[in-house]
């Protein structure tokens, strides 16, 4: 029945929003017809919601799918070995999901892929080049930088168009990045994870540690809550004494009354949340990995070991979704060359990485489970490019392009550090959906097993890939709000089309 | 009447209809300005930009090179025909005379080389010429009484009032109290609220001039006044402090050329002309930016590609022409008809080194769109130069060409928005035929003064300020609102709007409070890291897209940076107003809000400070560590030897040995709360003393430290929170408890304590145990701070009314 359903409204959806169908709006608009202010900003058909809360989890820096959810032939290292015969730096594992095989090391999320589907196809309309952040841009936001508009990111659009789940729970949470704007990267970074034009209202409420809290949600030190109180009501009371004229402008109404929100917000439960004693030992273990490899060896790089924010984030965002959070983001810290922006050496930082993820996703994907919260909740896993074989270690000096079009039969793999997936590629990557209405136990799109690794079947563009996501938490891919006079959609355009085969 | 004086009697026409009411002209008279724009010899020809002499002082300009020579040679017969040389005529009630517009336009010749440069000299010269292209507006319509008008503005706005038949046309609502006025215009000028000492000697003053002359002070406060500004036209241009954008090269930093332009008050026309045309001598020069390995020219104009070219071009159209045109870049605008998608292309073309293709959604037509400029200017030269640089040098020319009056409206109608709360025009980055200004008239009238007053913005600015509308008291009933949905809809300026205070002058202000003064290098638009606190109060982390307005809604995330943030609670518990405050709770209102307070308010505040004292005193505590050993989790490096050897009864103390060279052992692992201080036992050995002793402390990261004795340990920046010096070695040969103050050495009151370095240079030292004391403040201190933060906190100071 809710399939039939669903199908339906797929159906209602590629007959009224097909591109060619908002294009020839565009033109006929643009031929004289002025749609009416307000038309536009309601969307023309509202897919079911189908997840209510979403946990996005952000793995910058470039996941080479090749060694994670799209393995290939695995060839192992040897010196002078051409770049066309390097095509996993692993060997490949089954998952629970039939026919779909990840690379080693993934074993965890492999034995959870029943109830989760991976996109092996996301292509990209632009060339990135050596330019993470543009990348990181175009996934965050839908759009191109520079836009012209500020644009929100996903966190921004869904806390804006459903609103909060619990009142005193933020829309919009992210766990695991610093608040730090002191190089142009982190300051760029800063603001596209941002809420854009929307405003403040729908800005992150950033955890940078979930070990240390949300800082404004405790008492600062020598001050407790019962002074804290105290020392508000002296404000109201001070305010209740003002020129009655201010007393009466509605601004400053609403003004006392967030300040009151804000009051509350510290007895909600977002601070219940940060107290991770009622866990079970097992399970915090199965959120912090640590930096050590079983055997006792490989020790992460300190400068990119965020092993004790990133598990530990999921473990505090699955919490926050239980308490009524609506879209949690959590990071695994990007920096330039750090962690999955690998190099060189990428065999064995991919190894590294992989353990960082493995056991606190699949956990994630268990206790939601385990719960009951899974078919209501999306779980995302998600990167800004895909990898491919380099000349590197230096990063972009291959012009735009070229990863898509040579096939390293000019490659010589010379050395060990060498070895891996190095070079960025703007044209393919994966992204990994569980739970929330999504197909279960499936691998969308095939790639080829050559290089280069594009895809051969049922390519998917991002804005596609974004309708889908926003599909399935019931948000229309040409909802828009106004700024500057105009519309300003979603997805670009309001062009984004819901991939059906993803979707349960 | 010759023609040269009717000119002139254009730029002075302005002044002659001012009333010689309240607003007598503090000015001195109008200067004529530094040219003359018809040549003395060849008396009503327009004179050529590049053809001048100097002659006693001034500049003198002709026509051609013959006048020229014949000026030189017979310089007192011609003379009396210059303005620069002859008082000003008497100012007529119609000073403009059509026929000679006509003449100046009629000569392509001239009115093209008018165009040719953007000197701003010939700037100068071209303002005058070609403001007799367009009509002066309509005077102010004749409303007298002095207590009802200060200037112009007024008698529009009540004017306005009067057609509508509103009330307040016969009772006009009462204007702001002193110290409402002084809070206003020193945020409106200088962004920050008045000191003490300002406020008190603004209030005692019995002057009935005292507002028009608080407004001159300010204005004159050349640095304070560009400091206050800037923020907003980086905003606005989009500068940013870094020099590429997410890997693509952005427009750079502008902030201190539009610091040193403000500061200098530079005419409005030639800042954006600067902008546009980089050849001028004041303009910022375009950069060479690599990034990525691609070297890419860095400047407020960008036009490396198609995308980039409409980008610069719109931005330019938004922010100094009002309208916005955005949408427009591959399709038609959907809601505006003054933008088909090749009207845009064609304006856009302006800006770029070649003629723009017609591109539709993404899809290239193989259409070379025709560039122009696509308004209206009468009189202007219609042909496109070729080349790049002199696109750009014609389009700054027509932009800010005052036969352009699109460009002084947009500014005009941001200062009063600026001021008032609401623009004239709505939305003031959009504006549009078929939305309908408020009192029109009072936006051309304001707009023509601006131009034929050299684009001096501090003129309009004053004109606003000492008005009486700007000085009427906030009424909720009275004020206006802006519905998006029916931005034509007449808004009155009864009241002004409440206008939340911008990140940078609630910060600002707040520091000025709290220690009673902020010199310019303080303040916050000089800096390049955000915090928590000042991006949830609105300002941007980087600016990589313009904006000319920052969201004013107060949001829960702002509201808890007030409540309980970290940043805001250390600037007022830590301020020394707080600490070491004198006055009563009387003066604490003063400085916060800028009056006296209620009785019924001291007595709030003090019975606020009654509760704390009777709450239960705190009592100071001390934790010890390391008395006989290392604590519970304690990670150690280095070489620890533990020793009786000298140690105090009961305990045992730490040593390690020296090659004479500095050494450390240190601990990790711990995590304490914080502490107010933190303190160390010593003992050095007379026989064998070091040169430093240096105590780090780690709470995310090493860089709290401190060190006595020579500097020789090179860890963190001299001088700093990372290597501070805190005196001389303790006396040798016995035990001495050193202390440091945790704040001196950047421990915050939230940074739990996770390590320790004993580090040493050399010498024989005997560590002992460390103590963390944890001191409350006094609840004098406390009640204090109490009531600064409920005053900061108040809608009273978070709003300008």
């Amino acid at each position: 029945m809710s399939t039939n359903a669903a199908a339906q409204g797929m159906e209602l959806c590629s007959r009224e929003m097909s591109r060619r169908a908002v294009l020839g709006a565009g033109l006929a608009a643009g031929a004289g017809l002025v749609l009416p202010r307000g038309v536009l900003g309601a969307p023309l058909w509202r897919p079911r919601a189908r997840a209510e809360a979403c946990i996005f989890i952000w793995l910058p820096g470039g996941v080479a799918q090749t060694d994670t959810f799209d393995p290939k032939a695995h060839s192992p290292f040897e010196a002078g070995m051409k770049g066309s015969e390097l095509l996993g730096t692993c060997p490949s594992i089954p998952t629970k999901a039939d026919g779909v095989r990840f690379g080693a090391g993934l074993e965890g999320l492999a034995s959870v892929m029943d109830r989760g589907c991976v996109l092996r196809t996301l292509t990209s309309d632009a060339a990135f080049g050596a330019i993470h952040l543009k990348a990181q841009y175009n996934l965050m936001t839908g759009y191109l930088f520079p836009v012209g508009v500020k644009a929100p990111s996903i966190g921004a659009v869904v806390s804006r168009t459903l609103g909060r789940r619990h009142p005193q729970i933020p829309g919009y949470i992210y766990i695991g990045r610093d608040i730090d704007t002191s190089d142009e990267e982190r300051t760029f970074i800063a603001e596209y994870l941002g809420s854009g034009f929307y405003g403040l209202e729908h800005a992150p409420f950033m955890i940078p540690e979930p070990s240390r809290g949300l800082a404004t949600l405790s008492a600062a030190a020598g001050m407790d809550v019962a002074r804290l109180d105290q020392r508000q009501s002296l404000l109201r009371s001070l305010h209740g004494m003002s020129d009655e004229r201010l007393r009466d402008s509605p601004k400053a109404a609403a003004y006392m009354a967030l300040m009151a929100e804000a009051r509350a917000m510290m007895d909600s439960p977002v601070k219940k949340a940060f107290d991770f004693s009622g866990e079970k030992p097992e399970v915090l273990a199965a959120y912090t990995p640590g930096s050590t490899e079983p055997g006792g060896e490989t020790l992460l790089d300190p400068s990119y070991d965020h092993s004790n924010r990133f598990g530990p984030g999921l473990l505090l965002a699955r919490r926050l979704v239980e308490a009524g959070a609506r879209f949690v983001q959590v990071e695994y810290q990007y920096g330039p060359f750090k962690g999955f922006d690998m190099h060189e050496n990428g065999a064995r930082r991919m190894r590294e990485m992989k353990r960082q993820i493995d056991g606190p996703i699949t956990r994630l994907v268990l206790d939601l489970e385990e719960r009951g919260m899974l078919d209501t909740t999306l779980v995302v896993v998600a990167t800004e490019f895909g990898r491919t074989i380099a000349s590197q270690p230096a990063a972009g000096v291959e012009p735009d392009g070229a990863s898509e079009s040579h096939s390293g039969e000019h490659l010589v793999i010379a050395s060990e550090s060498m070895y891996g997936f190095h070079g960025h590629f703007s044209s393919c990557k994966n992204m990994l959906f569980f739970g929330g209405g999504f197909r279960r136990g499936i691998a969308y799109g095939t790639t080829a097993d050559r290089h280069p690794l594009l895809p051969v079947e049922r390519a998917v563009s991002l804005i596609d890939t974004h309708a889908t996501l926003y599909a399935a938490m019931g948000i229309a891919p040409d909802t828009s709000y106004e700024t500057e006079g105009r519309p300003f959609y979603v997805t670009k355009d309001g062009k984004g089309k819901p991939i059906a085969g993803l979707l349960a | 009447m010759p023609a040269t004086l009717t000119l002139l009697a254009l730029s002075c026409g302005v002044m002659a209809l001012s009333p010689a009411g309240r607003w007598a002209p503090a000015e001195p008279p109008v200067d004529i300005g530094p040219a003359n724009p018809t040549c003395p010899v060849m008396e009503g020809e327009a004179v050529d930009p590049e053809v001048f002499t100097e002659y006693e002082g001034k500049r003198v300009y002709l026509c051609c090179k013959k006048c020229l020579r014949a000026f030189t040679e017979n310089p007192a017969k011609y003379v009396g025909r210059l303005p620069q040389f002859s008082p000003p005529e008497p100012v007529t009630a119609e000073p403009f005379v059509g026929s000679h517009t006509q003449q100046l336009g009629a000569d392509a010749r001239v009115a093209a080389r008018l165009f040719e440069s953007n000197d701003p000299q010939v700037m100068a010269i071209r303002r005058l010429i070609r403001l007799g292209a367009v009509p002066p507006p309509a005077p102010p319509p004749a409303i007298y009484g002095p207590a009802w008008v200060h200037n112009e503005i007024d008698r529009f706005v009540v004017g306005a009032w009067a057609q509508a038949g509103l009330p307040e046309a016969e009772r006009p609502p009462p204007v702001c109290d002193d110290a409402t006025f002084a809070r206003r215009v020193y945020l409106d000028v200088i962004g920050v609220v008045p000191t003490l000492p300002e406020l008190r000697r603004f209030l005692e003053s019995t002057s009935p001039e005292k507002r028009a002359t608080l407004v001159d002070e300010l204005l004159a406060r050349h640095q304070d006044y560009a400091d206050h500004w800037t923020p907003f036209w980086e905003d606005a241009l989009g500068s940013t402090n870094v020099n590429n954008q997410g890997g693509v090269p952005g427009r750079g930093s502008y902030r201190a050329w539009i610091n040193e332009s403000f500061r200098t008050n530079k005419p409005f026309d030639v800042f954006a002309a600067e902008l546009i045309d980089t050849t001028m001598p004041g303009a910022q020069k375009p950069m060479v930016a690599e990034a990525n390995g691609l070297r890419t020219r860095t400047s407020y104009i960008l036009n490396d590609t198609h995308t980039r070219t409409l980008q610069s071009a719109a931005a330019v159209g938004q922010v100094f022409l009002g309208t916005a045109m955005k949408c427009a870049s591959c399709h038609n605008h959907f809601e505006n008809a003054e933008w088909p998608q090749e009207r845009f292309l064609s304006f856009a073309g302006m800006f770029a080194p070649a003629d723009l293709e017609a591109i539709r959604c993404e899809v290239k037509s193989g259409r070379i769109v025709a560039s122009g400029f696509p308004f209206e200017v009468p009189g202007a030269p219609a042909e496109v130069p070729v080349n790049e640089e002199e696109r750009l040098r014609r389009v700054a020319a027509l932009i800010t060409d005052p036969a352009n009056p699109r460009f002084s409206r947009s500014i005009v109608n941001r200062l009063w928005k600026r001021y008032l709360g609401l623009g004239l025009v709505e939305p003031a980055d959009d504006a549009r035929e078929t939305i309908d200004a408020s009192m029109p008239a009072l936006l051309d009238w304001m707009a023509y003064d601006l131009a034929s007053h050299d684009f001096d913005l501090k003129r309009t600015i004053r004109l606003i300020l000492t008005s009486r509308t700007y000085q009427l008291r906030y009424d909720p009933a009275l004020e206006d609102h802006l519905d998006l949905a029916a931005p034509g809809e007449p808004r009155w300026f009864r009241s002004p709007s409440l206008r939340r205070l911008t990140a940078e002058q609630m910060l600002d202000s707040a520091v000025r409070i709290a220690h009673q003064g902020l010199p310019s290098r303080d303040r916050l638009f000089r800096r390049n890291v955000s915090s928590s606190l000042t991006l949830a109060l609105g300002r941007p982390a980087s600016r990589n897209e313009i904006s000319t307005g920052r969201p004013d809604a107060p949001a829960v995330v702002q509201l808890l940076e007030l409540l309980n943030g970290d940043e805001f609670a250390s600037l007022i518990y830590e301020s020394p107003l707080t600490a070491e405050y004198a006055g009563g709770h009387r003066d604490l209102f003063l400085a916060a809000l800028g009056r006296e307070p209620l009785r019924a308010e001291l007595d709030a505040a003090e019975a606020h400070a009654r509760a704390l004292a009777r709450a239960e005193r705190a009592e100071s505590t001390e934790q010890h560590l390391f008395l006989r050993g290392t604590p519970k989790h304690g990670r150690l490096s280095g070489t620890w030897a533990w020793t009786e050897e000298h140690a105090r009864e009961g305990e045992r103390t730490h040593v390690q040995v020296t090659g004479g060279g500095p050494v450390q052992h240190y601990v990790l692992g711990l995590d304490e709360a914080p502490a107010t201080y933190v303190r160390v036992w010593v003992r050095t050995d007379p026989a064998d003393p070091p040169r430093e002793l240096m105590l780090q402390v780690h709470s995310r990261g090493w860089e709290h430290r401190a060190f006595w004795g020579d500097d020789v340990i090179p860890f963190g920046n001299p001088g700093t929170t990372s290597r501070l010096r805190l005196g001389d070695l303790p006396r040798a040969g016995e035990w001495v408890q050193l202390e440091v103050r945790a704040d001196a050495i950047g421990l915050g009151t939230r940074d739990r304590i996770e390590g320790f370095s004993f580090d040493q240079a050399g010498g024989r030292v005997w560590w002992g145990a460390v103590s963390l004391v944890r001191a409350p403040p006094s609840p004098g201190q406390t009640a204090r701070g109490d009531l600064l933060w409920a005053l900061l906190a108040s809608p009273e100071f978070q709003y300008v009314h």
